[in-house]
């Protein structure tokens, strides 16, 4: 495990506007993540890549060599948020994968429906932009954090 | 109809009354006219009684008189020697005695041969004595005939007749008892007989007053049965005329074969109620014949003692019973008729009044059907209506959650953009402070630097700015909606809430706005209601908030919550001496997104009131607003009361 390796947790985001797929990015960056960064349209693309269902010829799939984060947005077209943290936290070899609901929805019932099934954070898009910053501050600090973990046991336990 | 009910029901009451009535007059009838003749035995044995006492008896003291007239020494001396003063003498004796008596007609001495030697006469009054020239010889008279053959001591009584002066019945009619016995003379030899004349009209009109009462039908009959005394005088003496019609035995043959055979009994018989006494004058020793209607016809034999016989007789007639009768049948008549004329009165009466009675019992029935008919279509109408409403308020249930989940989805799907607004206005912002940067450089022209300042310095920054109000403004609305949505979709829990400790939690949350608004809030005792929690604890904290928010800077802020139990419901009231509103806005405050200055300084999103009023349509609340504009206001809630708490003023 090297610190290379730590430094290269692969971010993952769902989210099917992208215009917030752009800001948690750049905010991502101005908070000084610069972590390799994938997004996802939809929550099926998002599974695809994941777990190699359906995915198009040519895609690129997840590296089980690599380690990963998602960051889940809910209300996604084709497949929502919630139906992807039930099946990834389903998954025997996904259920691992540190999930991050980031989402509009603030509705205590979802929320507590995604802690449920086993999300590792659920947080709200803040409209207010000072906020919003903010938020993906915590958040890249967060991917810090994780980036000490060995990513092999992220994934494969 | 109810008329001839009347009739009927008059007829059931007054024609058993009436049999009853009439079977009661009878035997109260046939009972009284038993005991009325009951009376009247009872009374003819008393007249008949009293009658034959006032023929007892009178026949013993004559004879006892005559007894002493026999023996006393003047007679002794007259018989022994009858010398004319000694004849005087007896004479003078005679005379005395008729005058100390006054019942003896004539006193007599008979001598052997039947010639009056010694007579003395009672005229009015006044004793008399014969002249010699005019005494009779009497021996051939049945009277001296018996008594000179009977033993001296024996006394001879007639039969009671009428005098005979003459060899004429004396007229008027002289009834008569000759009383007699012989004399004898020293050696024992009878000298004739000493005869007294009792005048019976003095017995039978001593007879006639003790039986006044029956005088029309009281009689005295002899031994034969012929009348002595009658009510009809005519019949009287019947065998001194020869006359044997003029007996009971011939007009009552029945009747009198019974008087006569027994002493005493009543009898009744077609012709009438016959009572009878016999009357036994003669004592042991006495003697008396059969008399005879003749002057000069022996009698046709003695007769012994027990068969002297006088009757006291009294015969009621057939008339006279059925009179008694009559009279109690017309007395009943009338009291039967008045009686009657009163059961038909009161059977008539309580006809007419049951009549009516069942009329309005029948009314009422008819009208109790029509009225259960009525109550049954109102319920079947009621009911089908009950079913509409669940369809409707059904119906408004799932269109109240349809447009919830409407507003959820959709407010989430306008924040959405709004984080994007948001966000890269900040890009914005971010990159125009890269330009500035640049612009700061050295390298830069001055006149670049000024063309570009005051798009730069001002009207960047001023649309920024607008950005971000307009779209914070807009992601308040939103947030609002979603509680709306959220209040509208929460579960409830219902149950006893107490408001005191409720209320003062409220309170002490807001205490420091309470405090930096300068205001007060006074709870006073609330009782418990039924809702929910949660819910409840919103509804104040936003009146209260509002109370605060909407304060009146020129003046303390008092908040007062009070309540009471009212026929099953709970009554809050939540009053401010704030602003108030003034009443064209009141029925605005509860509109969604209305906001009493929405220019002021007051901050939200004039959700409050919407959503307080929303929650308590949840719990089968209400609430309503009664305010002056400069005074304050006062929210009242309505909600369930718990089942035990009473009405209490608080």
């Amino acid at each position: 495990m090297s610190a290379n390796h730590a430094t290269e947790i692969n971010v993952l985001i769902a989210d099917d506007d992208d215009g917030h797929a752009m800001l948690i990015q750049e905010h991502l960056e101005d908070a000084g993540i610069h972590n390799p960064i994938t997004r996802f349209r939809d929550g099926a693309e998002a599974w695809a890549f994941l777990s190699g269902e359906g995915l198009p010829a040519g895609q690129p799939k997840c590296d089980p060599e690599q380690a990963y984060m998602l960051l889940l947005d809910i209300r996604m077209p084709r497949m929502d948020g919630v139906e992807v943290l039930r099946r990834i936290k389903a998954h025997p070899e996904l259920h691992a994968l540190p999930v991050i609901m980031l989402t509009t929805t603030d509705d205590p019932r979802e929320v507590a429906e995604c802690y449920a099934l086993g999300c590792n954070s659920y947080v709200t898009k803040p409209v207010v932009f000072e906020d919003f910053s903010e938020v993906i501050k915590r958040l890249g600090m967060f991917i810090s954090v994780i980036a000490i973990t060995p990513p092999k046991v992220s994934l494969q336990r | 109809m109810a008329e001839k009910q009347s009739v009927s029901l008059f007829l059931k009451f007054f024609l058993p009354l009436a049999v009853l009535l009439l079977a009661g007059l009878v035997m109260f009838g046939n009972t009284e006219i038993e005991s009325e003749i009951t009376r009247l035995k009872s009374q003819e044995n008393l007249n008949v009684g009293l009658g034959a006492g006032t023929l007892t008896g009178q026949i013993e003291s004559i004879s006892r008189d005559l007894a002493f007239l026999a023996s006393h020494s003047a007679m002794r001396q007259a018989v022994n020697a009858p010398t004319p003063d000694n004849l005087a003498h007896l004479a003078t004796d005679f005379a005395n005695f008729s005058r100390s008596k006054g019942i003896y007609d004539q006193l007599r001495w008979l001598d052997e041969t039947g010639m009056e030697i010694v007579r003395v006469d009672y005229v009015k009054g006044q004793p008399v004595v014969v002249p010699a020239d005019k005494l009779q010889n009497k021996g051939s008279r049945y009277f001296f005939t018996d008594s000179f053959k009977l033993q001296p001591g024996e006394v001879f009584i007639s039969p009671l007749d009428l005098n005979i002066e003459q060899n004429k019945i004396e007229m008027p009619y002289k009834p008569m008892v000759r009383v007699a016995t012989p004399v004898v003379d020293d050696q024992g030899k009878k000298r004739g007989i000493v005869i007294l004349n009792y005048y019976g009209k003095e017995m039978l009109q001593a007879f006639a007053t003790a039986t006044t009462g029956a005088a029309d039908h009281i009689m005295v009959v002899n031994g034969e049965g012929y009348w002595l005394k009658s009510p009809k005088p005519d019949e009287e003496w019947g065998f001194m005329f020869k006359r044997p019609e003029l007996a009971l035995a011939a007009r009552a043959p029945e009747a009198w074969q019974r008087i006569r055979a027994e002493d005493r009994g009543q009898l009744r018989l077609a012709d009438g109620l016959w009572t009878w006494q016999t009357v036994y004058p003669l004592v042991a020793g006495q003697k008396s014949s059969t008399g005879a209607a003749d002057a000069f016809v022996p009698s046709r034999g003695e007769v012994e003692t027990r068969q002297y016989v006088w009757k006291s007789v009294a015969h009621l007639s057939a008339a006279g019973l059925d009179a008694v009768s009559r009279g109690v049948w017309t007395r009943l008549t009338g009291v039967g008729a008045i009686l009657l004329a009163v059961f038909a009165f009161g059977s008539w009466k309580l006809a007419q009044a049951w009549a009516a009675q069942a009329a309005a019992e029948a009314e009422v029935r008819r009208v109790n059907a029509g009225l259960e008919a009525t109550v049954t279509q109102r319920t079947q109408e009621l009911n089908q209506k009950v079913v509409e409403l669940d369809e409707t308020n059904a119906e408004l249930a799932r269109k109240n959650e349809e447009m919830e989940s409407m507003i959820y989805t959709a407010s989430h799907d306008l924040r959405s953009p709004l984080v994007n607004i948001q966000g890269f206005s900040q890009r914005l912002d971010k990159a125009k402070g890269d330009i500035d940067a640049r612009l700061a450089q050295d390298d830069v022209p001055d006149a670049v630097r000024n063309s570009l300042a005051k798009v730069l310095g001002e009207r960047i920054p001023a649309a920024l700015g607008f950005i971000k109000s307009s779209s914070l403004k807009m992601d308040a609305l939103i947030n609002g909606l979603l509680r709306l949505s959220r209040a509208g979709r929460a579960q409830l829990t219902i149950q006893p809430l107490d408001m005191n400790a409720l209320l003062h939690e409220i309170v002490g949350t807001l205490t420091i706005q309470i405090q930096q608004a300068g205001g007060a809030v006074t709870i006073g005792d609330l009782p418990p209601c039924l809702a929910d929690s949660a819910q409840i604890n919103q509804v104040f904290t936003n009146l209260i908030d509002n109370a605060v928010k909407y304060r009146d800077p020129a003046r303390a802020l008092t908040i007062t919550v009070n309540g009471s139990v009212q026929g099953g419901r709970v009554r809050y009231s939540v009053a401010d001496t704030g602003l108030g509103i003034a009443e064209e806005f009141q029925p605005k405050v509860w509109q969604l997104f209305h906001r009493l200055d929405p220019n002021g300084a007051v901050a939200g999103e004039g959700l409050e009131l919407t959503l307080v009023r929303r929650i308590l349509e949840r719990l089968h609340g209400h609430i309503t607003l009664t305010s002056t504009a400069g005074e304050g206001s006062c929210f009242t809630i309505e909600l369930p009361a718990c089942p035990s708490s009473g009405d209490s003023q608080a």
